[in-house]
């Protein structure tokens, strides 16, 4: 290379040039051979962005977009009920059970472990979608916002409507108002919103609108199963995050601080949540177990799964009392053992990175 | 620029909260540039396969993601590189780019208006000359012109150090106005009278190129 040709193109000529700024102080004797690069470069670039007209669709837009659906929705999902349109609740409940079918569905078989390689966030993202599709019935943002589903709400369909519903965003939010617009999931959030509504019906009564919606899923166990599932996913992503020092707003602390029945009780509540938890098996409909999610004794598990010694179910805001986190119902022995102490790392949450 | 960057930002958040719409911005915002870039390194025939299956990955760990337009850019061409990388160890080597000439014009063909078949055979031809770049300098260069990204967005797409990437396209751009000054055909001079073309290109279209190119350029090259 001649370097001595291309003397005018010193290291800020060739920022310029990169940058497809004008060029000054290039000598005439050269300006030719700047002008031709320039032009080069202006070809280069040209292509990459003035041509494609706004509205045009591009080749492989769709199959992308199928792409980001699924990542979205998790295999076997509905997309199409997260689309666009407003979605009544129980359709709402229906769409998210069984788009959630892949990710809630904790220590489901492998066969319907999702593909290698999602990581993390992908799976919250369908989580919230889910939520956000109303699985409580879908609404107004609650009492949480944007990121717990867990903390159900008053008996009564009273919803307390906090702020704006956004319909991207994906609350969970059980009110019936809630269009969720394909919008899948806040920021790197997993949950949605829930209102005080979200008990705000029996939940049999939900389980079985979802039965008559749709229900490719079966059983009206396995619908609860889902439900607990997430609200407990939200419960424990909460703990993890308050557990990691992260600043929870003030939407997300207060419903822990309501599950753990007082602010101080936050830490011991997360603890238990966390690390007392061992179903993490979210088996659908195994437990059979009840509608309530009032804390019975054996605080049968929230995700649905088996065994749950004494782990701590994410205690809905229901009017009444629920018992509280403080104690264990089972025995230690029955957890089955944790790869990790933090949810997080559990191989069948959804939520886990080692899903991937 | 900057106000494209603005909207790509946004959009890109939004489609990480699920939005359609905003994916379809993102990727009409983004796919001619990775598409671009991955021309360099796998050639024509591949480009857009291997573009294709970035775009699974991008859409699968969307929500991975933080930052802003040019660092989205910047992840979404790593994403494009390791695909190219991979393509390029299976078949083995780096192709050269347009040394057919039917590879151009075919690629012209495929355009809508005669503009942007003058485009496309500017671009393609710059394309191919970059494509005689050891890949260093090639990909140094296309990072920052074709997919816009800025010098340190650019060394982190490709792992290396900001004062490498620098020189490496300071060395890429002496080397490209060598290949130019040496090439009769070069692209859209204002000063060289243009060889035999195919029919296409008229006098008035060359105008209209150096018009369209230059207008372009200083709209689309990102001004950081």
């Amino acid at each position: 290379m001649a370097d001595e040709q291309y003397r005018w193109l010193d290291r800020d000529t060739a920022e310029r040039l990169l940058r497809g700024e004008p060029l000054d102080g290039v000598g005439n004797d050269f300006r030719d051979q700047a002008d031709r690069l320039a032009e080069a470069l202006g070809a280069l670039g040209a292509q990459s962005t003035g041509r494609t007209a706004a509205g045009a669709e591009l080749p492989g837009e769709e199959a992308a977009l199928a792409a980001f659906r699924v990542a979205r929705t998790g295999p076997g999902g509905e997309p199409a009920a997260r689309a666009a349109r407003p979605v009544p609740r129980s359709a709402a409940v229906s769409a998210a059970v069984s788009s959630d079918a892949g990710l809630v569905r904790l220590g489901r078989s492998p066969g319907h472990r999702r593909p290698p390689s999602r990581p993390r966030r992908p799976v919250r993202y369908g989580l919230a979608a889910a939520l956000a599709a109303g699985m409580l019935g879908g609404g107004a943002m609650a009492a949480v916002s944007g990121e717990l589903p867990f903390g159900g709400g008053d008996p009564e369909p009273t919803v307390s409507v906090t702020a704006a519903v956004t319909p991207e965003r994906p609350l969970v939010s059980p009110s019936p108002d809630e269009t969720p617009d394909g919008g899948a999931g806040t920021p790197r959030s997993e949950g949605g919103a829930s209102t005080p509504d979200d008990g705000s019906r029996d939940r049999r009564d939900e389980a079985g609108d979802r039965q008559d919606e749709d229900t490719p899923d079966g059983s009206d166990g396995d619908n609860r199963e889902d439900r607990f599932g997430r609200l407990w996913a939200g419960a424990r992503s909460a703990c993890r995050d308050y557990r990691e020092g992260k600043l929870l707003d003030f939407d997300r602390r207060r419903s822990l601080e309501d599950a753990a029945r007082g602010a101080e009780r936050v830490r011991k509540y997360c603890r238990v949540l966390l690390e007392g938890r061992d179903g993490r098996d979210g088996r659908d409909g195994r437990d059979g177990h009840d509608s309530t999610d009032d804390w019975d004794g054996r605080g049968s598990d929230g995700d649905g799964s088996d065994g749950d010694g004494g782990h701590v179910r994410p205690r809905l805001f229901r009017g009444d009392a629920g018992p509280t986190v403080s104690a264990p119902a089972r025995p230690p022995a029955t957890r089955a053992p944790d790869p990790a102490p933090d949810a997080g790392a559990l191989p069948a949450d959804p939520l886990s990175p080692a899903y991937s | 620029m900057l106000g494209d960057d603005a909207e790509l930002t946004t959009a890109v958040l939004a489609a990480q909260d699920g939005n359609e719409t905003a994916f379809r911005t993102v990727y009409r915002a983004v796919h001619p540039r990775l598409l671009g870039y991955v021309r360099t390194l796998v050639g024509d025939p591949d480009a857009e396969d291997v573009t294709s299956e970035a775009w699974l990955q991008i859409a699968r760990d969307l929500e991975r993601f933080s930052g802003d337009a040019d660092r989205f850019r910047g992840w979404a061409a790593r994403i494009a590189r390791n695909r190219a990388l991979d393509h390029m160890r299976m078949r083995g080597r780096r192709p050269s780019i347009g040394g057919d000439e039917t590879e151009l014009t075919g690629r012209a063909a495929e355009s809508d208006t005669a503009g942007e078949a003058i485009e496309a055979l500017a671009t393609g031809r710059t394309l191919s000359l970059i494509a005689q770049l050891p890949q260093d300098q090639a990909e140094a260069v296309v990072l920052r012109v074709v997919v816009g990204l800025d010098a340190k967005t650019a060394a982190e797409t490709l792992g290396k150090r900001p004062g490498a990437v620098r020189t490496a396209a300071h060395r890429g751009l002496k080397r490209l106005a060598e290949l130019l000054g040496a090439d009769p055909e070069s692209v859209g001079s204002l000063s060289s009278v243009p060889p035999q073309r195919p029919p296409h290109r008229e006098p008035r279209t060359r105008a209209v190129t150096s018009a369209g190119v230059t207008h372009t350029r200083s709209r689309t090259q990102k001004d950081m």
